[in-house]
């Protein structure tokens, strides 16, 4: 852990040391020594009355189920009260968790970091904690969260002066009081810009929070109401938990409780190793994934924050020879001046979404599995800057690529194993629109917009096409929200269309799903009313740099303003566009008449938007899977039917050739695409060249000369600048010892 | 011609039509009741409706048409509509949609984890949509831009407030191409038409032209008088759920009453709501009825649970087809507003209630891997190999296995062939796993009996109840002879049934009241400071609202041919803090609200309901309040069964009620197991196992070494 | 423990598997521990040749012991060799690079999807033989190739497996990528 470890004052001799410190020590220890959790060999409880344990742990679940199921509906935003941007947990009194809510489940991969730090940093001894004390921190440093947008609150849970567990909630809130307004500031340059960000503290005692936590939220933040009504419902979930635990102590003992727990998380560690054994294909996978960070022009008052990064996410991979996975993360990137670093509790977060995708679902969904999951993080790489000043307020815009590569590196395993079935291209699209306006009257307000990263298209498997808003990856909870409810909560914005935009999707053998795409019109902005974009990857660069077995990446997510329109004109005529892309045709044709209309390809920064202007987006899609020429032609034509794809387009993709067949219909031209097909792969034949013949090629004009935009050597000097993948880049090109990067 | 009039008519008639038996409950004049039933008939139903009122009528040595002539109301309760949700066999939809929102139906905003277990919400490769109840190629977008309005009311946009008026060419376009493409219904929904239909409306009027110039036969349903509340994807599955499914149930329906009435009833036909209470098949919104087969159990477990004064009931409903399970809390149906239901979501105030595949009648069957399942198919009103279906069934297993008599089917009605059923088990599952008939036979029980198991404590459990808590209310032809196997393991207060298990869904339908109920979006926002004359006109608008939901009532009920002299009303209003999303229900005592007082009352009533749910820490006075949606419920008064308290007798069954005793092999092991007789069985008596209580509609199943006491109320307790 | 058959595997591999049936073999619980070697079973039948699948590594590429030489290749389904499969196959495949914005618009949709030139590149990784897209990366130009898999072939059947291999070798779990590399230049 990061911070600084400070003496703390032991019991007196002969007392037992209850404390959380000496807890920790514990288990760290006997879990290393043993390689079971807290060293548990026998199932004394679970073996002796298995129907006891049961009905404990699930008192423990439905505790935390009801915690959910009651209190989201305190909330102010749809992130916490339904679309799965929130989760209430039970935590042993060390912080790991050990039976969860539905919701974001992997945010609990943070819980024992902010435990950790509280402990280190002498909580127990000043304040001391007290039963139904409330705890809240937001901090990726000091509390593990993934980004300040993440507010986590802890409640104690304490028998005779001995903290037994921890009742937590974390919810992502709608506005963080950064310079950028909304919830992810895109544009940090350090954490000083991040928003409102504090350590773990205590703000309120007896389940009620103190008077002036309420006004910290008003005064510090852009939308103070809904995110003390967040606050409300994280604490109210946690008085539930509480209060049941207190309940089943009553009934089980205190004993019973703690050793039971242990049990229960020993549990899922087995499980999961079970499955690493039975589904997984020990080895070394290489992936790596890159992401845009354009600020070149834009912090021109920060002059070293002002320049365009390249930001390198590498994983090797392989599994241990405890069975654990490894996942050594050295090669990406250092930390820099930018939004997207993160911490090492962001990074396990990441790493525990694909756990409970693909290896921790058939079991009790506890920190267990976590033990499996090791790292190494080099000091001063993007996940473990080792100083407090990296911002953090978009670690996800990068961190979710470990996400998709984990949950990648499993699903290529097992289409090896012949475990098919699970096999996907993973992409992890998520896109929002976030900002500020003040109204006509001088009502300010901030707000975000979640639909889009609520629900997104699914990357193609390994024997059919992925579907569209389907899934998301961080939560179980796949849930857009409806339109009539963010129209209420974002005055002047109005959807002019929430679709899925046709022939965007990553290609293949099999397609992903379609991507969304939302316009929004501007209408009675009010004084002023700004938007920006937070999101994932950016259209320059697709979300992964692979796509699976021939497929293409996922294409990138867009963002297209249209300022100064003709729309009132538009409207009378009956036409509206309804796509981002529709947008720019309007537009190209000129029957859409713009001042000026600007697309993003990158992040879009704080926008001033006025009346009639219009604000779009593409939200990424999937990647696909397998040789496009081996589509099957009837699934063209389906598609083609359906409106889903650009006829000229998919006859290149897929070298199937389509006749238009009354309106809107085609069939299919069997004898051209024969043809088709064939010269396309003939094509492949005369415009390819052996790989040798390339890489001499590619090292003479590009390597060597490191002739290249400026931020992709500046990337490779990060990378390099750690020694293993200083070797992996050197060796690969073979360059002169003496060659400077 | 009326919906409930009482004079001069002696009898409430009250059936269930399920998917293997229609249960008949006719309830006499001194309030005691009589059972009657028959194997429904889903191709016509009116004949199975008949043949079931007339074998109740019997019992009283009359005939069907001596009921009806004096049956003051008939409610006819059933899955029909359900089947045709769930078997998507419903009428061909059509959508016109606000431009931009063509996708919404495939989209579904995202919800692909409904009706799945957090094992599988985990697994992220299961998440899948639900399979959209409309082709993506039957739906239009129409240009047009309504305002929902914002917490800041006055200070933006005015709720309602048109923003783009709507283009009209768009709408005749799509209406044309919809009948080319040969659609059956137009179902209409614009964004935030809940706040102001007049788009909808006129968009109606426009399409109703078209298909009237084109000569062809089509209704158009509006969103807004389907379901007029926020959220569009929860209004559209409502829409949609109304245009396929309903309007074909009504047709079956009508079909029903048309027989009632040659045989001499002279009322209109009632039907039950998914959230309680009975109204005539005209009802406009007849989507609501979706669920009244499974809701008249619940309304006749909640009569129970005020009889015997219980604050915690799980009903548990095994039939043919499927197995049901719901919650009574404190004597009251908990209503789920946007319920989660056959993985849809629904803008339909609906009990909660959750279902389950496994009946009596479900296929038992091996797949290829051998693995043994239960479901989905089911025999119906065919009961199974031992009758005349032509797979082996959860029955044939029973019959096999000695559980079920053959001889005493439907009281000896029906004879069943147990060797048939034996035969089938051997070589259809026993042969193929190797292992014998029994083992088999144990095996598929436990299958049956966990899942029931499961979808029984996942109903208490995932809501955070603590089951020990619950009294467990077992019914349905199926629920006493498989009670013993889904209650097994899972620790509860009570287990309790009745002597008319079988018919206790059409017990409860008699039970229902004739309630409406209706809702409508109503934004106003109380600031913690706010003057009183605004509260006033807060207040003026409630009433007039309230006012404007009476009448509606009125003019229904009235059309509907119901006798409101004796009409009441309730009302309530969802209300949040300034700032939430969820507004929550409260009922209110009064519709007080003409002065700022009066509204102060409102906000009193809030905060009470509010701390009720929460502890302090998340109140939020200051913040303000909101009123999002005002409801009222209007009841018109009907005539009730009522449960006759008895004189106890002694714990020893009287002579009479002795049949004999047979060979039960029961998990696996024989037993002899004593018969009784249901209708020889007294209050107070005391039947220890290995038993049998057998009646002409069910078989009580009472292992070694468990029992049943029966209560004053008849009630049989299980320990 | 259940045993997937062999045509359920087969249809997996067809992509003919309806929906009701890939989505039974996810729910499946413990997953069925012989499918690996049905898996095995059904690719020999599908593939023309006779040399002995070890491992399938992507939808056309196979890791098989040769029988004449006994050696561990990489094999595509049409029968050509890509050497062995320590070295990353990339480097025996043919690549097509585009590298132009109208070259990248030929396989992302639409225009405002199209990754950026300046920025990365396209590379398409064809087998020698039959020009099947075997591979497709979108890097940085500089970008060493990526090595997506290099299995430990002989733990993975030792200790997962619990059949070893009889041929099992301190060295065949070793990157000799850059063995090959360094001969070109």
């Amino acid at each position: 852990m990061v911070a600084a470890t400070k003496e703390i004052p032991r019991n007196k001799p002969g007392e037992i040391d209850k404390s959380i410190a000496h807890k920790i020590s514990q288990r760290d220890e006997l879990t290393e020594k043993t390689g079971h959790y807290w060293g548990i060999k026998e199932f004394t409880l679970k073996d002796s009355d298995p129907m006891k344990f049961e009905r404990f742990y699930s008192r423990l679940q439905s505790a935390c189920m009801a915690a959910r199921e009651i209190s989201r509906f305190v909330a102010a935003s749809p992130g916490g009260r339904e679309m799965g941007e929130a989760v209430w947990g039970l935590a042993s009194a060390e912080g790991d968790s050990i039976a969860l809510s539905e919701g974001f489940v992997s945010h609990s991969a943070a819980f024992p970091f902010a435990i950790n730090f509280m402990v280190e940093n002498g909580y127990e001894e000043n304040p001391g904690f007290n039963d139904a004390d409330v705890y809240v921190s937001d901090d990726g440093f000091t509390c593990g969260a993934p980004h300040p947008g993440d507010t986590y609150t802890y409640v104690p849970i304490v028998r005779d002066g001995e903290v037994i567990s921890w009742a937590c909630a974390v919810n992502h809130i709608m506005e963080v009081g950064a310079p950028q307004a909304g919830s992810w500031a895109m544009f940090a340059v350090d954490t000083f810009m991040d928003g409102f960000v504090f350590p773990p503290t205590r703000t309120g005692e007896n389940l009620k929070q103190y008077a002036w936590w309420d006004e910290m939220w008003k005064r510090r933040t852009r939308a103070g109401v809904v995110n003390i009504l967040d606050d409300k419902m994280r604490l109210a979930g946690c008085a539930m938990i509480l209060k049941s635990v207190h309940d089943i102590i009553d009934e089980f003992g205190v004993e019973y409780y703690i050793q039971a727990s242990k049990e229960v998380i020993e549990e899922t560690r087995r499980v999961v190793k079970d499955n690493i054994n039975n589904w997984m294909v020990p080895g070394t996978y290489e992936q790596s994934s890159f992401r845009v960070c354009l600020y070149k022009g834009m912090q021109k008052i920060w002059e070293h924050a002002d320049k365009d990064t390249l930001i390198h996410i590498y994983m090797k991979s392989s599994i241990d020879d405890e069975g654990r996975f490894h996942f050594d993360m050295e090669g990406s990137s250092k930390w820099g001046y930018h939004a997207f670093n993160a911490f090492p509790g962001g990074y396990k977060v990441a790493v525990m979404m694909a756990l409970a995708g693909a290896l921790g679902y058939n079991t009790k969904f506890t920190s267990g599995g976590n033990y499996l999951m090791t790292s190494n993080l080099p000091e001063g790489c993007i996940y473990n800057p080792g100083t407090h000043i990296a911002a953090h307020s978009n670690s996800w815009a990068q961190m979710l690529m470990v996400t998709l590569q984990t949950f990648n590196t499993f699903t290529r395993a097992q289409f090896m194993r012949g475990y098919m079935e699970e096999s996907f291209a993973v992409c992890g699209p998520w896109d929002a629109m976030q900002g500020e306006g003040i109204l006509e009257d001088g009502t300010p307000y901030g707000y975000t917009n979640f639909e889009l990263l609520g629900a997104c298209a699914q990357g193609a498997y390994a024997y059919r096409d992925g579907d569209p808003a389907v899934w998301f990856v961080a939560s179980q909870l796949c849930n857009m929200g409806n339109s009539e409810e963010f129209e209420q909560l974002l005055a002047p914005l109005f959807h002019l269309g929430r679709k899925l935009e046709p022939g965007y999707c990553g290609y293949g053998k099999y397609r992903s799903g379609m991507g969304l795409s939302t316009v929004q019109w501007i209408n009675e902005p009010g004084q002023r009313l700004v938007a920006s974009r937070a999101g994932g990857t950016c259209g320059i660069i697709p979300e992964l740099s692979i796509g699976m077995m021939g497929g293409y990446p996922s294409p990138g997510a867009t963002t297209a303003i249209a300022q100064g329109t003709n729309l009132q004109d538009l409207f009378r005529q009956g036409i509206s566009p309804s796509t981002l892309q529709e947008t720019i045709e309007l537009s190209d044709k000129g029957i859409l008449k713009t001042k000026k209309i600007k697309v993003w390809k990158s992040d879009a920064p704080e926008t001033n938007l006025k009346q009639d202007d219009l604000w779009c987006q593409q939200a990424e899609a999937g990647g696909g899977w397998g040789d496009p020429l081996e589509r099957d032609p009837l699934a063209v034509l389906e598609d083609a039917n359906a409106n889903m794809v650009n006829i000229a387009f998919v006859e290149e993709m897929h070298g199937v050739v389509l006749k238009a067949s009354g309106e809107e219909t085609y069939k299919i031209d069997e004898e051209a695409t024969v043809e088709k097909r064939k010269a396309l792969r003939a094509q492949r034949k005369s415009e390819s060249v052996p790989v040798s013949e390339w890489y001499k090629k590619h090292r003479e004009e590009r390597v060597l000369k490191m002739n290249m935009l400026e931020p992709v050597v500046e990337m490779l000097r990060d990378a390099t600048s750690f020694e293993s993948y200083n070797n992996h880049y050197r060796t690969f090109w073979h360059l002169p010892d003496d060659f400077e990067i | 011609m009326s919906t409930v009039s009482t004079e001069g008519k002696d009898y409430i008639l009250a059936l269930d039509a399920g998917g293997t038996m229609t249960d008949t409950v006719l309830v006499l004049p001194d309030g005691s009741f009589k059972i009657g039933k028959s194997l429904t008939n889903r191709k016509d139903e009116q004949a199975s409706y008949l043949e079931s009122v007339d074998d109740a009528a019997k019992i009283i040595g009359k005939c069907s048409s001596d009921i009806h002539k004096q049956a003051s109301v008939s409610i006819y309760a059933g899955t029909g509509m359900l089947n045709t949700l769930l078997t998507g066999t419903g009428s061909k939809p059509g959508l016109i949609v606000t431009k931009g929102f063509e996708d919404i139906a495939t989209i579904e905003g995202g919800l692909t984890y409904l009706g799945q277990s957090q094992q599988d919400m985990l697994h992220n490769q299961l998440h899948e949509h639900t399979a959209p109840m409309i082709d993506r190629k039957n739906v239009y977008g129409v240009l047009e831009r309504i305002c929902g309005g914002t917490p800041y009311m006055d200070r933006h946009i005015e709720a309602g407030e048109i923003l783009i008026p709507m283009y009209e060419p768009h709408v005749i376009e799509a209406t044309n191409k919809l009948i080319d493409n040969g659609v059956e219904v137009i179902g209409i929904l614009f964004i935030n038409c809940y706040i102001n239909p007049v788009h909808e409306q006129r968009a109606k009027e426009i399409a109703e032209k078209v298909i009237a110039e084109r000569g062809v036969d089509l209704s158009v349903v509006t969103s807004f008088d389907t379901a007029p509340v926020m959220k569009e994807n929860n209004r559209l599955k409502s829409l949609l759920l109304q245009c396929t499914a309903a309007e074909h149930a009504r047709k079956s329906l009508l079909n029903v009453e048309e027989g009632a009435r040659k045989d001499g009833y002279d009322g209109r036909l009632l039907t039950l709501l998914s959230y309680g209470g009975a109204v005539n098949i005209s009802y406009p919104r007849l989507y609501e009825t979706v669920i009244s087969g499974p809701i008249g159990g619940m309304m006749g477990g909640q009569i129970l649970s005020k009889k015997l004064n219980l604050d915690k009931v799980l009903c548990c409903d095994m039939g043919g087809t499927s197995f049901d399970v719901g919650l009574i809390l404190n004597q009251q149906i908990p209503i789920r507003k946007d319920p989660e239901f056959a993985k849809h979501r629904l803008a339909l105030p609906m009990v909660a209630l959750d279902s389950v595949g496994s009946g009596a009648g479900s296929d038992v069957w091996l797949d290829k891997y051998n693995r043994l399942h239960v479901g989905p198919g089911s025999a119906g009103s065919d009961v199974g190999i031992c009758f005349r279906y032509d797979k082996l069934t959860v029955t044939d297993v029973n019959v096999a296995m000695g559980y079920v008599d053959p001889e005493y089917f439907l009281g000896g009605k029906v004879t069943l062939d147990k060797d048939k059923a034996f035969k089938a088990l051997e070589e259809g599952i026993a042969k193929p796993l190797g292992i014998s008939v029994y083992e088999a036979g144990k095996g598929i029980l436990e299958v049956v009996n966990t899942q029931m198991k499961e979808a029984a404590s996942t109903m208490m459990v995932a809501k955070g109840y603590n089951s020990a808590e619950f009294t467990v209310l077992v019914y349905g032809g199926a629920g006493p002879v498989h009670m013993w196997g889904f209650t097994e393991g899972i620790d509860v207060a009570d287990v309790i049934t009745i002597p008319y298990a079988a018919a206790f869904s059409a017990f409860g339908a008699a039970c229902a009241e004739y309630m409406h109920r209706y809702h409508k979006g109503f934004v106003a926002s109380i600031p913690i400071n706010e003057t009183a004359d605004r509260k006033a006109a807060v207040g003026k608008g409630i009433a007039e609202c309230y006012q404007e939901l009476e009448q509606k009532a009125r003019e229904e009920l009235v059309a509907e041919g119901a006798d409101i002299s004796g009409i009441s009303f309730s009302y309530g209003m969802y209300a949040r803090y300034i700032g939430q999303l969820e507004s929550f229900d409260t009922p209110l005592e009064i519709k007080t609200s003409e002065t700022a007082k009066d509204v102060d009352h409102l906000i009193d009533a809030f905060e009470k309901m509010y701390t009720n749910i929460y502890p302090e820490g998340a109140r939020f006075p200051d913040g303000g309040y909101q009123i999002s949606e005002l409801y009222i419920k209007a009841v018109v008064p009907k005539a009730m069964p009522v449960l006759k308290k008895h004189k106890l007798a002694g714990k020893k069954p009287q002579e009479s009620a002795y049949v004999h005793s047979r060979k039960v092999s029961h998990k696996g092991e024989f037993y002899d197991f004593k018969v009784w007789q249901m209708s020889e069985l007294e209050a107070g008596n005391v039947v220890e196992g290995p038993s049998i209580i057998r009646d002409p509609m069910t078989t009580l199943v009472i292992p070694p070494e468990k029992s049943i006491e029966i209560d004053e109320f008849m009630v049989l307790h299980y320990r | 423990m259940e045993k997937v058959e062999k045509q359920i595997v087969e249809q997996l591999i067809s992509g003919d598997i309806s929906r009701d049936e890939s989505r039974r073999l996810l729910k499946m619980d413990p997953k069925d521990p012989e499918r690996f070697w049905t898996y095995l079973e059904v690719l020999q039948d599908r593939v023309k040749w006779k040399d002995k699948i070890l491992l399938r590594i992507s939808d056309h590429l196979y890791i098989v012991k040769k029988e004449k030489t006994g050696e561990r290749l990489v094999k595509c389904e049409c029968g050509h060799e890509l050497g062995d499969y320590r070295v990353n196959w990339k480097t025996a495949a043919n690549v097509r690079i585009r590298a132009t914005q109208e070259e990248m618009s030929k396989v992302y949709f639409p225009a405002t999807a199209v990754p950026e030139p300046k920025w990365n590149e396209i590379r398409e990784f064809f087998c020698p033989n039959c020009f099947t897209q075997i591979g497709v990366e979108v890097v940085p130009p500089g970008y060493p190739l990526l090595f997506e898999f290099l299995p430990d072939l002989d733990r993975f059947y030792s200790e997962f497996l619990g059949r070893p291999l009889d041929d099992a070798q301190d060295d065949w779990y070793e990157n000799q990528t850059n063995k090959k590399t360094a001969a070109w230049l």
